[in-house]
């Protein structure tokens, strides 16, 4: 089950998105431990490389002077390909690197240890690299100290991602997902790409709190995230945005999809009454507002005014129904 | 247990207490440090080396921490 993670790249590409750690400044952490392996293992070249869809990017660097490489020429898209650390002696004698840019052109790479990057869900998202210009047999002790180190590259990812999850249900905060919905905009924009956003509210929740009490109704907010969870793709955000309020970014989604996607997921809500500690069941309905985003959308927050707007709409044509806006 | 409670102990560090949906992955990270001291020492490196290597990344690791535990002190938590 665990190594079937190794073939999803899309999911792999969303766990490491969720991070929300690409194209991010420079951060004292990750430099002082590219710093430690350079030290500590003796070598010219130490990364933190996050692997991209088409790219690998560097987090942190010391001895290479580039910002990001193709990921088809580079070693760390074969080191997440496996759990067990790559080590390459010499470059020139393998024929998957014999030629790459890194190897005949500068840094001039020659020998390589990668141990992968592993998200607490399972997903190698990068690796933490020691590099030579010269061949070299990476001993052991050096493979073990590289992979302590990775792990504490992890635990640091780990950090920034529990910072941002919300600890009532499992979705992300509204600071995360502002955070990351910000950038899937920037994305979309950037390559033309259709993308969604999604609000939802839960119907009569004050009623479901006044008369069953909060235990109940915090229940009936992490079933929602587990329908949400089971429902989406591991490419889309779905955030709570405060009390019984969520918004869901769809990425590569136009409106007419998006309101597929909000009905089906306000069906499953619907007709998965919860179980009350008396035995007896609850039936919680929930109210949808969609909006895709459009050239005219001048940002995050009129975005996410439009989709309110249309959530607005929903709730009041009676609850449990989907709105799209039209033209924002 | 609080952020000055980490072990080694940060060189500074605000008395804050770690949330409980923190504990364990701070629990992993104390766990992943004494880890690689083992593996520094086991590799024949200088005392001193171990020393300082590891203090850096305490102290870089407790500084996230507040930040991370004061970004969730300003998030709402109930329905």
């Amino acid at each position: 089950m665990d190594d079937m993670l190794l073939l999803d790249d899309d999911a792999r590409v969303a766990a490491l998105r969720r991070l929300d750690v690409l194209d991010t400044a420079i951060e004292e952490p990750f430099e002082k431990i590219v710093t430690l392996v350079r030290t500590v293992l003796a070598v010219p070249i130490a990364t933190v490389t996050l692997v991209d869809r088409d790219r690998q990017w560097f987090k942190a660097k010391r001895g290479m002077n580039q910002n990001e490489t193709p990921r088809s020429v580079s070693f760390c898209t074969h080191t997440i390909q496996q759990r067990e650390p790559l080590v390459i002696e010499n470059a020139l004698d393998d024929p998957r690197f014999a030629n790459v840019p890194l190897v005949v052109g500068p840094p001039y790479v020659r020998s390589y240890a990668g141990v992968p990057l592993r998200t607490p869900e399972g997903y190698n998202v990068g690796a933490l690299c020691a590099m030579d210009t010269r061949p070299r047999r990476f001993s052991p002790a050096d493979v073990a100290i590289l992979g302590n180190f990775a792990n504490i590259v992890c635990d640091e990812l780990e950090l920034r991602l529990i910072a941002q999850v919300d600890h009532l249900t499992g979705a992300l905060t509204r600071r995360g997902f502002v955070d990351q919905a910000e950038k899937e905009m920037e994305r979309a924009r950037r390559y033309g790409r259709a993308t969604s956003l999604v609000m939802l509210d839960v119907d009569h929740f004050k009623r479901v709190n006044d008369t069953y009490g909060h235990a109940v109704g915090d229940q009936a907010l992490q079933q929602i995230v587990r329908i949400a969870e089971a429902t989406l793709r591991p490419s889309d955000l779905f955030g709570r945005l405060g009390g019984e309020e969520f918004a869901l970014l769809l990425p590569e989604t136009n409106g007419a999809a998006a309101v597929i996607v909000a009905e089906r997921l306000r069906r499953e809500i619907a007709e998965h009454p919860m179980l009350l500690p008396d035995g007896s069941t609850l039936r919680i309905t929930a109210s949808f507002g969609v909006a895709e985003l459009s050239t005219s959308t001048s940002s995050l927050t009129a975005w996410l005014a439009c989709a309110d707007t249309m959530l607005y709409a929903a709730k009041s044509g009676g609850r449990n129904c989907t709105k799209l806006a039209h033209d924002i | 247990m609080r952020i000055d409670q980490l072990e080694p102990t940060p060189s500074s560090a605000d008395p804050l207490e770690i949330p409980l949906e923190l504990l364990e992955s701070v629990r992993r990270h104390q766990s992943h440090l004494s880890a690689l001291i083992v593996s520094l020492r086991a590799a024949g490196l200088d005392e001193d080396v171990v020393d300082a290597s590891v203090r850096t990344l305490v102290d870089s690791y407790a500084h996230d921490l507040t930040v991370a535990i004061r970004t969730m002190m300003k998030e709402p938590h109930h329905g």
